[in-house]
Formats: structure tokens, sequence, C-alpha cells
């Protein structure tokens, strides 16, 4: 469990995370399009990346104005009694 | 030899000088060899005179050892002379000499001096040593009552046996000796009136009178008569050892009630009266024997005179003589004579005649003294036996008496003893009663005092017994609650350590943490009863309890970084800002400086002015300081972001201050326990 005082760099950490993430996302679909639609121009790669820039930037906004969200991961755990998996939901770090 | 023949010389010397010196006191050699002088030449005269003085001094030298030690002093070299001529004068010589001159001179003068008679000197009474008078100390507080002391039956009938034999044999003895007297004296009075009728047949029948019968009758009576003395000097002797018996016996006063005394004495009363008795018989036949030599001196005295008669008429004739022819002269003489004797003695008879009568009378008289004499003497033998039996009567009744007084009177004091004896019992026994009534009474009440003391003093023991097995138990339990609380003293500060420093060996913050689930159950397993520790065990915050409080320092750390983010947040709202604003908060940390300040302990902090930025200051000075107290109570002013960011930091600390807190208590209360149990 993160103590409380870690919040704010592990806000920044996820941040700097999903931005790189997005970018890096959104300059692979550029690259893809471009080479792909747009005769290799330029400009798409970097909208890609663009639009991973914003939307990584955009997360990180929400995370730090919502300070009491909690983190976490769905974890499957087997079926239920109609054949759908369930799942539990595990908070981060812990 | 020498001194013999000295001492003759000297004798004679000396008498020659005492005639000398009685002759003339002149001194002795001139005058005596004077006479010597001849009438020769002048000097012949004088070498005589010489000679003769020299002679003399060298005489009278040898005789006076005195005058030679003069001579010999006075005169140089006559020593020489002297002991060449005389020979050397010995000390011992002269003194012998001296002495004997003294002896002589003593002698002689003593004999002339016997007119003188000499004084007689009263002899002085012997001066006896006397021995210092004496004084034996004579205890006079002791009392010197003699109490006589009976004798035991056996002793008393033992002596009397004893007394007993001894009269028995005495009176055996003396009864034997006296009849033996007895017959001694019969036998000299047999012998005396043998003798008697002897010398009177004798007497009587002159012609054949056969005087050495008479004689041997005498000499056998005289003999008798000695052995009848001495028997009866034996006899009583025997008497009087008998009556000395009797009298020892009645001196002592065991024996003094004897019958048999009594008897003794009758006894040696007989017997000496059969003494007496026998005696007066022997003297009676000694009178008589007297009277018949009476009658043989007159026959005797009358035949002397014949005879001188016979002689005064014809002396020269033999009156006795027989076969000798008278011749007629002779016989007519004879006749004559005869007849004149016929004739005077006829006057005499007629004379005698006469006289008869009064020689009878005389004769008579003289019987009746005798007579009187022996019935005096019987009488007096009669009167000493009658006398001795009556006093031995009078000592029988006597001892009678006494036997019966005293039969009676131990009667009486029996009677009176027994009488006596029951009073006194009676009396003793209602006594004993009382006594015993009021004695049990007394042992009673003794007893109950007794046993209530007795009683007191056991509760009293045993209470104190009780106390002191308390005392010793509760002892032995603070004993053991001390040791206990000792160990559990060690236990709660191995606890703080524990909570301030976790696990050493942790490499990171989690690590280090450690759960106090074991210790404590170590405590509580040390002290299971003890209510207070299990209470405050069991308000350990659970975090401490599970998983473990964070070190202390490791809380620092944590402030350090909380501090710093804090800083940087302090301008952030507590619902979050956007990224925006937390940039600006950034940057405006990065321009605020935190000066570093002094606060001290009643510093007051006024909330509504106080921002993040002051509060995290206080609170860092706070840490730093150590007191995490004060800094929690400073944090949760923090407002915005920074107390969402202190929130876990606050808890946490808390948890570790509460633990703390808990376990100093723990050790207060092991503390508290060990000095209370400590004596």
């Amino acid at each position: 469990m993160p103590r409380s005082e870690d919040e704010v760099g592990q806000k920044i950490d996820r941040c700097f995370a999903d931005t790189l993430l997005k970018v890096t996302g959104g300059v692979a679909i550029g690259i893809v399009a471009s080479v792909a639609f747009f005769k290799s121009r330029s400009w798409p790669i970097w909208f890609g990346s663009g639009v991973g820039l914003g939307t990584g930037w955009s997360n990180c906004r929400h995370d730090f104005a919502a300070p009491y969200v909690l983190h976490g991961k769905k974890v499957p755990a087997g079926q239920d009694t109609n054949g759908k998996p369930t799942f539990n939901i595990i908070q981060e770090n812990k | 030899m020498f001194r013999i023949a000295s001492k003759r010389s000297v004798s004679q010397t000396l008498k020659g000088a005492r005639q000398q010196s009685n002759q003339a006191a002149a001194p002795p050699k001139p005058p005596v060899h004077r006479p010597k002088k001849s009438g020769g030449g002048k000097g012949l005269a004088l070498v005589g005179a010489t000679v003769a003085g020299v002679g003399g001094v060298v005489g009278y030298a040898y005789v006076d050892p005195e005058f030679r030690h003069k001579v010999e002093t006075t005169v140089p070299q006559t020593k020489q002379v002297f002991d060449a001529v005389l020979g050397e004068a010995s000390l011992e010589k002269t003194k012998k000499q001296i002495e004997d001159i003294k002896e002589k001179v003593v002698s002689t003068v003593s004999k002339k001096k016997e007119i003188l008679p000499p004084l007689e000197l009263a002899p002085l009474p012997p001066v006896l040593p006397k021995d210092p008078v004496h004084v034996d100390p004579v205890d006079v507080r002791k009392d010197v009552t003699v109490v006589p002391v009976k004798p035991s039956a056996d002793i008393v009938a033992a002596k009397n046996k004893q007394l007993e034999d001894r009269l028995k044999n005495a009176i055996h003895s003396a009864e034997g000796k006296v009849r033996v007297a007895t017959e001694a004296k019969l036998k000299t009075i047999n012998a005396i009136n043998e003798h008697a009728s002897i010398l009177k047949q004798t007497v009587d029948d002159a012609q054949h009178a056969n005087w050495e019968n008479v004689t041997a009758a005498l000499q056998r009576a005289e003999v008798e008569a000695r052995q009848d003395s001495t028997q009866e000097v034996d006899g009583r002797n025997f008497i009087d050892n008998l009556r000395k018996i009797v009298n020892d016996g009645k001196r002592d006063s065991v024996t003094t009630s004897n019958p048999l005394l009594l008897n003794a004495q009758e006894t040696a009363n007989k017997l000496s009266h059969q003494l007496d008795e026998v005696n007066s018989l022997v003297n009676k036949a000694r009178q008589e024997s007297a009277v018949l030599n009476q009658y043989k001196d007159l026959i005797d005295k009358s035949r002397k005179q014949f005879a001188l008669e016979m002689k005064s008429i014809l002396p020269n004739v033999d009156v006795h003589a027989k076969d000798k022819n008278l011749n007629e002269d002779e016989l007519n003489a004879l006749i004559a004579h005869a007849h004149l004797k016929v004739d005077q003695l006829r006057r005499q008879l007629s004379d005698q005649q006469v006289r008869e009568e009064l020689h009878i009378s005389k004769a008579l008289d003289e019987q009746h003294l005798a007579d009187e004499r022996i019935a005096s003497e019987k009488l007096s033998i009669e009167l000493n036996r009658l006398g001795h039996q009556k006093d031995l009567d009078i000592e029988r009744a006597v001892v009678e008496s006494r036997l019966s007084w005293e039969g009676e009177l131990e009667n009486q004091l029996k009677r009176t003893a027994s009488a006596h004896s029951e009073h006194l019992e009676q009396v003793i026994r209602t006594q004993r009663q009382l006594f015993e009534i009021e004695q049990n009474h007394k042992v009673e009440e003794a007893v109950l005092r007794e046993r209530d003391l007795h009683s007191k003093q056991v509760g009293v023991a045993l209470s104190r017994l009780e106390g002191i097995e308390e005392a010793l138990g509760s002892r032995v339990a603070l004993d053991n609650e001390n040791r206990r609380a000792k160990q559990f003293w060690i236990a709660c500060h191995n606890l703080i350590d524990t909570l301030k420093h976790g696990n050493k060996a942790g490499n990171n913050i989690d690590e280090r943490r450690l759960p106090l689930n074991e210790s404590l159950n170590l405590l509580k397993e040390v002290n299971p009863e003890d209510a207070f520790v299990n209470a405050i065990i069991g308000s350990f915050p659970k975090q401490a309890t599970t998983v473990g409080t964070y070190t202390e320092q490791d809380l620092k750390n944590r402030f350090d970084q909380l501090y710093k983010v804090g800083r940087k947040t302090a301008a952030i709202d507590e619902n979050g800002g956007t990224l925006g604003s937390y940039f600006w908060s950034y940057v405006k940390s990065l321009f605020l400086v935190d000066l570093p300040r002094q606060y001290t302990e009643n510093d007051s902090i006024d909330v509504t002015y106080a921002d993040n930025y002051e509060i995290l200051s206080r609170a860092k000075h706070y840490v730093q300081v150590g007191d995490l107290d004060k800094a929690i109570r400073v944090i949760q002013l923090l407002k915005g972001q920074p107390a969402h960011l202190a929130h876990d930091w606050v808890v946490d600390t808390r948890a570790y201050l509460e633990s703390r807190l808990l376990a100093q208590l723990l050790v207060a209360h092991a503390a508290v326990s060990s000095i209370r149990s400590t004596y």
C-alpha cells in the first residue's frame, strides 16, 4: 500500500508512464498511417504523437483532480454458476 | 708410762713442795740450798751457789710450768736450756698437771673445810615450760543436750546373755573354790582335832609318849591350815570377783534388771557366809586345841617342877634313868620327899579344892567370854548375812516393784499414747479432708487459670506463627513477584527497544517493521494474572501487534519526505487541483525559504492564520527535537492536499506513540511492582 506522502510522486510517475505510452502509441499509429495511407508523409506521425500527448495530459489532469480515486486491477477468479468468468478487483501496489 | 712416771714424780715433788711451803712461805730457791754451803773457797762457794741456783730454777721450772714459762719469757735463751734439760713442755702435759694439782688441792681443801656446812641452796622449783593456753572455740548456739540413746533389744539381750554367762562362770568357779576351801577347812579341823587328841593321849600316857606323832600331827595341822588359808583366800577372791561382776551388771543400765544378778549376789552372800561359818568352826577347834595346849603346858610345867625338885633333892640322880638302883639313903630321901610332897600336894589339893570353885568360876567366865566372843562372831556373821539378805530382799522387792510399776506405767503410757494418737489421727484426718477440698479447689482454679493462660498463649503463638507463615509466604510470593517484576521490567524494556528500533536486520522500511505479537504474548505468559498488564496488552493497536509499527527513525525519514511534498503541494486544495496549480504550488515553494526558527514550549499557534508552511515548519522542528506527539498535533492542523498526504504518517506515528506509551506503562508497572515487592 502506498504511503500517502508518496501519492503525488506516484501520480507523476503514472502520468509520465501513461503519456509515454500514449505518445508511443500515437507515433506508431501515425507511422503506420503515414506509410499506409499518406505516402510516407510525416504529419500523421506528429499528429499521432500529439494525440498521445494530449491523451496523457488529460489523464494526468484527471488523476490530479481526483485525489480520492482508488486505483486497482481486475484479476480473473474462476467462473460463476452461469459459466461467466468472475473477477476480483485488487488495489494497486498492495 | 711417761705420764704415770711424771705424775708420780709430780705428786712426790708436790708433797715435798707442800712441806716446804708449810715450813716457810719464802721463795724456794735460796733457802733450800743454803745449807749446802760448805766452808771451801769463796769461788767454789760462788760456783756452787750458781749451780744450785740454776738447778733450783730448773727444778722449779720442771715442777711449775708456769714458772718455767715466766722464766722463758723474761730471760732469753733459757728456752733452749729448758728444752734440752727438761724436754719439751707440752701444753697438754702442763694442763694435765694443773688438773691433777687442782684435784688434789680440791680434795684436801674439801676435807679440811668439813666444818663449814655447805650452804644449802633451796632448789628452785623447775620452771616447766607451760603450753600456751589454748581454748577451743565452742559453738554456743549448738544444742549440746545429749539424748541418751536407748540401746536396741538385740544389744540388751546380748549384753544380758554375756553377763549371765559371766555370772554363771563366776558362780561355778566360786562355788568350786569355796567347796575346796570348805573341804580344806574341814580337813584342817580334823587335823587340829587329831592333833589335839594325839596331844591329849600323849600327855595322858606319858609313859609311852610319842612326841614325834604329836609334832607330825601339828605339822600336818599347820600345813592343812596354810592350805586352807590359801584356799580361803582363793575362794574369797572368787567371791569378790563374783561381787564385782554383779556390781558391774548393776551399774550398767542395760543389765540392771537382770534377775540373775540378785541370785548371784545371794549365792555370793551364802558362800561367804559358809566360809565364815567354817572359819568359826576352825577357830572353835583351834580354841579347843589351845585349851589342850594349855593343859599340856601345865603338865609340862608340873613335870619340870617335879624334875627340879627331884634335882634339888637328889642332884646326882637321874630320875629318868632306868636300870639303876638307888641306894637306901637316896630312896629314903626320896620317900621323905615324897611324903612331904604328898603332904604338900594334899594341902595343895585341899587348897585347890577350895580354889577349884574360883577356878571353875574363872574357867566358866573364860568359857563364857569365849562363848560370847564366838556368839558375837556368829552374831555378827549372822547379822552380816541377814543384812546382805535383807539388802538382797529389798533390792529384789525394789526390782519387782519397779518392774511392775514400769509395766503399769508402760500400759498407761500406751493407753494414753493410743488415745492421743487416735485423737491426733482424727484431727489430722479432718484437717486433711479440709485441706484436700481447699487444695482441690485451688488446684482446679490454678488449672483453669493456667489453661486459660496456656490457650491464650497458644492462640497468640499460633496467630504469630500464622503471621510468620503468611509473612514468609508473602515473602516468597513477593520474592517471586519481585523476580517476575524484574524479568518483566527487562522484557518491557526489550519491548520499547523493539518499538524504537524494529527489526534491525531489515534492509528497507517495511522489513524493519516488527510485529509485537510474540513479545506481547511472552509478557502475557510472564504475568498471566495481572489484569492491568492484560488490559494494556489488549489495548495495543492492531497495527502494532500484526504488522508492526515503523521505527522512530523511519517515521522521521518519512516526515522529511512529507515535509518536502507538503511544501510543494501546500497551495493545493484538498480536492486536488489542476496540473497548473500543482506546478504553481511547486514554483511557489521554490521561492519560499523556511528560515530556521526556535519554538518554545509555550508557543501558541493561531489556527485561523496558520498556513501549511508555518505548520510544516513547526512540525519539522518538533520532529527534529524528537517530540513526535506535538508534531502530530501540529500536523493535524494541515489543510488541503498536505493534510491528505500526511494522513498515513499521522496514523502510523500515532500507532507508534500509542505502543510506546503502553510499553512505557508496562515498564512503569514492572518498576512499581518490583519496588513494591522489594523489602
